[in-house]
């Protein structure tokens, strides 16, 4: 092959770092807009989102394994644009197929609201179609970038890959919060295919051949680069996985369970693994590279228990993302370092740029796509937090172990490392774009420039709600979920004058719910319109909730006296509602709210009614940071919690003993705590007990802890805790309207023997508990 | 009713309801239908409506179920403290003691009638026990475990055994009519069915899409070989 005339090369480095940062920040931008896409019939549950994580960096992981035999054959990256054009393409159009395939793939007239079963499968399903090949496409990017970096190998490793992190930094911090909400998450998809046509445009004019340097020549070689430049990445990436999901978990509790927590946790982490990316990358090459990345693997994973409970202590105070930065910084910072010294020292030991590239990152991703399953199925709900911590610290530093494998690294010669040869060296291997092929930039450029527009058009395109229910009035998607306000008339069950209370009679009324996600008969908030006044909530879990404001000794039950609530999880207002419905004449409720998903209350008062006077409400924040920095002189007589996220699941932070007693300070002397829990088994389930056992322990360990099922809606049951000692009673004067919830609470309350997990900081797998009952297959007996 | 003859009804109204406070209440021992109205009441939750049936009565068992109401089975503080012979030793005189004294929180069980004794409340009685039990002993065993599964009364049967079951149990199909059942079965197994489909599809999707792009990086193997470099490592 004949080398071409020598010109001056064009400037690489900013396009290509934009390329790659572009690249990260689309793969996570896809895999958070497709969950949230397929939610109104997946839901969000745990297996839901390890699944579209799982596809994703199995997809990058192929992808940069591909991408470094790619990289090899084309160096100059001439496909780049087509492939990356033809990515953008598949996920502009996936934007209108995802909603169609996630309807067929789990029907909501069969999955009902119990649809993990058919979404645990579903999800893979719908994320390998949506994501998988374009995500391909984008982890064979930074291989190919690294490829046709001029420079040293392992720098442009390590400044590539820092760019990767930080647009997947953004990408990750910006879809949640921002982007669903803007554009909807089928917008956001098209959002990932406008970032794909921009890699395509930028890569588009590609890098003219004019000689390869050592670091490109040896392309063909068949590499002898020792295993542990593999297994080095790997436990990199697994421990990097493990430590994200970790970090959020940790610092939950103290700073709340909000996107703005989950976005500083990942931020710090992602800024810590590409500065640790970056300062591998810049590292002197050779022997001493190894003795550095053992310094830091030390230093980094021996403080790791401690940092973390540091972060832990002090995040309510410094915020979130210090916190992280300064619990899981030094670990991640050593373990970000891995990626650019591997790909060094394989370089070193026989193998090209790209293919280094590609190998590292392959072996780095699929490690990470185990610790995608491991951390939150396994790790977290199994050891917690503290033992994690422990854990990850001795696979950090048994890491340090593989170095000594690395011991004959040399210190390479001067250029060696270099993808750029000395001038009018002439090229020796074969280019896939042709015999020295003069480079047409045009038709890349045009091509790319129609789907960039075609993507910016899916992007802006107004489609109809995401998923369409009958009498569904609105629905939008939120930073969290997908929200519908639903107008349906229903038969419910009433109380006639003189008859049993189970045996009135029925009538026909007019309710409005708020729905999320895959709720399909299940509702998060409910009012009807027309006979609040006399059905309230026509026996639902509400009622029953405010029949503790006429427990023996509440304000209600004394001539005078306000009424003081706190209620976990507002959403719409129905808890409000209700005891302001149910309050004696003239008699005040103050109520505190806090609902972490601002876009609910504000449906909620389009569509539910505004919310009644003596609210204060607390808008995107969690309980947790709430409780914590209220006045020390707050009290509450009634605490209720009606908090879930993901549709099925409640916060764990909101069901351990450290929130509980936080609550238990808060209440009055006669107050009373209440937790809705589903409860598809009656008043058993692991769940149930967890919660019932967490909240005794936090009053002190006494047995006052009581279940009461819902006769009329089963699937509901409430746990009260007291601090006054023994079975709570009610007051005499209990108004007409709370007769059933009466009448249950006093023929079916128990109180909770049964031995369950006390929910800790640490460990509380509430989703794990949740999932025992949504998982099986078979449904009721 | 028009506007005018508004203030006509309510005169009415106020004068029957004087007439109705004015006539002298008839005191005495309640008849043993009201006790068995109040009883009814009682089970069936309508606790206001005690009042109306026994409220003549002056025996202690006539105040039995409401000295149970007001100071045990709920909450009225300002609900007044009736007053016993000392030496009544009644069953409804030991058990309206004991909703005065214990408050039913102790260990101290329920009276329980002796030998020849008639329990005037038999239905009250297992509520007591049944309510005594769960707030002691939890859901252990029940619904079965509870006096009020083996009831006599079929009302007071009926409503814990179907309640129960589901209460502490979940639903079962058992409990389900013949069109229910047939309905939640088929529905179960359209759920079942789709849960295979998806299964399949989602080993085969998975599966398919690693062999195809293994595919591609076969296709994208180095075409031509060449001596590697020299290396010490």
């Amino acid at each position: 092959m004949n080398g071409s005339p020598v010109r001056p090369a064009p400037p690489r480095g900013v396009g290509d770092v934009l390329a790659a940062a572009c690249a990260g920040a689309a793969a996570l931008v896809v895999e958070i807009a497709v969950v949230r896409a397929v939610a109104p019939w997946f839901g969000q549950g745990p297996y839901v989102w390890a699944n579209a994580v799982g596809v994703t960096l199995l997809a990058l992981a192929l992808g940069a394994a591909v991408g470094g035999r790619w990289a090899a054959r084309d160096p100059d990256g001439r496909a780049l644009p087509w492939a990356t054009s033809a990515a953008a393409l598949w996920l502009a159009s996936a934007a209108s197929l995802v909603a169609p395939l996630a309807a067929w793939l789990v029907p909501v007239d069969v999955a009902a609201d119990r649809p993990l079963p058919l979404s645990l499968w579903a999800s893979l399903v719908a994320t390998v179609v949506v994501l998988g090949p374009p995500v391909v496409v984008l982890g064979a990017v930074p291989p190919v970038l690294v490829a046709r970096a001029r420079g040293e190998a392992g720098r442009a490793a390590g400044r590539l890959s820092a760019a990767g992190t930080l647009g997947a930094l953004l990408g990750c911090a910006a879809t949640g919060p921002w982007l669903v909400p803007s554009v909807g998450s089928r917008g956001a998809l098209a959002v990932g295919g406008v970032l794909a046509a921009v890699v395509a445009l930028g890569t588009a004019r590609p890098v003219r051949s004019r000689g390869r340097g050592h670091a490109n020549a040896v392309a063909d070689a068949r590499c002898r680069a020792p295993v542990a430049t593999l297994v080095l990445p790997a436990i990199a990436g697994l421990l990097v996985t493990v430590l994200e999901f970790t970090a959020f978990r940790a610092l939950t509790p103290a700073v709340g369970g909000t996107n703005a927590t989950f976005a500083a946790s990942i931020a710090a982490v992602m800024a810590a693994t590409a500065l640790g990316a970056w300062w591998g990358g810049g590292s002197p090459a050779g022997a001493a590279d190894r003795r550095r990345l053992r310094y830091a693997l030390v230093a980094g994973f021996v403080v790791l228990p401690l940092s973390v409970r540091l972060a832990t202590a002090t995040a309510g105070s410094v915020g979130a993302f210090p916190a992280a930065l300064l619990g899981f910084g030094p670990a991640l910072f050593a373990a970000g370092a891995i990626g650019p010294v591997s790909v060094r020292l394989r370089i070193l030991a026989g193998d090209s740029a790209g293919r280094a590239a590609g190998a590292v990152l392959a072996a780095s991703t699929a490690a990470s796509l185990a610790g995608c399953y491991l951390t939150p199925l396994v790790l977290l709900p199994e050891l917690g937090v503290r033992w994690t911590c422990l854990v990850t610290m001795a696979a950090g530093l048994a890491a340090t172990g593989w170095l000594r494998w690395l011991r004959g690294v040399r210190t390479p010669a001067a250029g060696e490392l270099d993808g750029d040869a000395p001038e009018g060296a002439a090229a020796d291997v074969a280019v896939a774009g042709g015999p020295g092929g003069s480079p047409r930039t045009g038709p890349r450029v045009l091509v790319a420039g129609c789907i960039l527009v075609a993507c910016v058009v899916a992007v802006v395109t107004r489609r109809g709600p995401l998923r369409h229910d009958e009498g569904q009035v609105d629905e939008l998607e939120s930073a969290y979920q997908t929200v519908r306000s639903v107008e349906t008339r229903e038969v419910v069950p009433v109380t006639l004058p003189g008859r049993h209370p189970l045996f009135g009679g029925e009538r026909e009324v007019r309710t409005r719910f708020l729905r999320f996600d895959e709720d399909a008969t299940s509702y998060q908030s409910v009012a009807l319109p027309d006979d609040a006044a006399t059905l309230l909530t026509a026996g639902r879990y509400y009622d029953h909730l405010a029949l503790g404001a006429w427990f023996d000794g509440m304000p209600w039950t004394r001539p005078q006296g306000t009424l003081r609530v706190l209620v976990v999880g507002y959403c719409g207002g129905t808890l409000h509602r209700t005891l302001r419905a149910t309050a004696p004449a003239g008699r005040r409720v103050e109520v505190v709210g806090v609902e972490l998903d601002p876009a609910v209350t504000a449906l909620a008062r389009r569509h539910l009614g505004p919310f009644p006077e003596g609210l204060e409400l607390y808008e995107g924040r969690d309980a947790r940071e709430v409780l914590d920095r209220l006045p020390d002189d707050r009290a509450f007589d009634l605490v209720l919690v009606d908090a879930y996220q993901r549709t099925q699941y409640v916060p764990f932070q909101l069901a351990t003993v450290e929130f509980f007693r936080a609550v238990r300070d808060r209440l009055a002397r006669h107050g009373a705590v209440a937790i809705n829990l589903n409860a598809p088994d009656g008043v058993s389930g692991a769940l149930l007990d967890a919660v019932a056992a967490s909240l005794a322990k936090a009053f002190g360990g006494r047995d006052d802890v009581w279940l009461v099922p819902n006769l009329q809606y089963t699937t509901n049951a409430v746990v009260w805790g007291t601090l006054r000692g023994g079975a709570p009673r009610l007051a005499a004067d209990v108004p007409a309207a709370l007769l059933v919830p009466a009448f249950t609470f006093e023929r079916f309350l128990v109180r909770s023997t049964r031995a369950g997990i006390v929910l800790t900081d640490d460990r509380a797998p509430v989703e794990q508990l949740a999932d025992e009952a949504l998982l099986p297959v078979k449904g009721i007996r | 009713m028009s506007a005018a003859a508004r203030p006509i009804a309510a005169a009415l109204v106020a004068l029957a309801a004087a007439l109705a406070a004015a006539a002298p209440a008839t005191a005495g021992p309640a008849s043993a239908e009201a006790r068995a109205r109040a009883e009814t009441a009682f089970c069936d939750g309508r606790l206001d409506d005690l009042d109306a049936a026994l409220g003549t009565g002056t025996t202690p068992a006539d105040l039995e179920p409401l000295v149970l109401r007001d100071r045990w089975w709920r909450v009225r503080p300002d609900a007044p403290r009736p007053t016993l012979a000392p030496d009544d030793t009644s069953l409804s005189a030991r058990r309206i003691r004991w909703c005065l004294d214990r408050s039913g929180r102790g260990d101290t069980p329920y009276p329980m009638p002796s030998d020849g004794e008639v329990d005037v409340y038999p239905r009250l009685t297992l509520l007591v026990l049944d309510r005594l039990r769960r707030e002691t002993r939890g859901a252990e065993g029940l619904p079965e475990a509870s006096p009020l599964w083996d009831a006599k009364d079929e009302a007071l049967q009926y409503v814990w055994r179907w309640y129960g079951e589901r209460a502490y149990r979940g639903p079962s199909l058992a409990s389900l009519s013949p069109d229910d059942r047939a309905a939640t079965e088929a529905a179960q197994a359209r759920f079942e069915a789709v849960v295979a489909r998806n299964r399949l599809l989602a080993v085969g999707g998975v599966l398919g899409f690693v062999l195809a792009v293994g595919a591609v990086g076969v296709v994208l193997r180095p075409r031509r070989k060449i001596a590697p470099a020299p290396t010490d490592l």
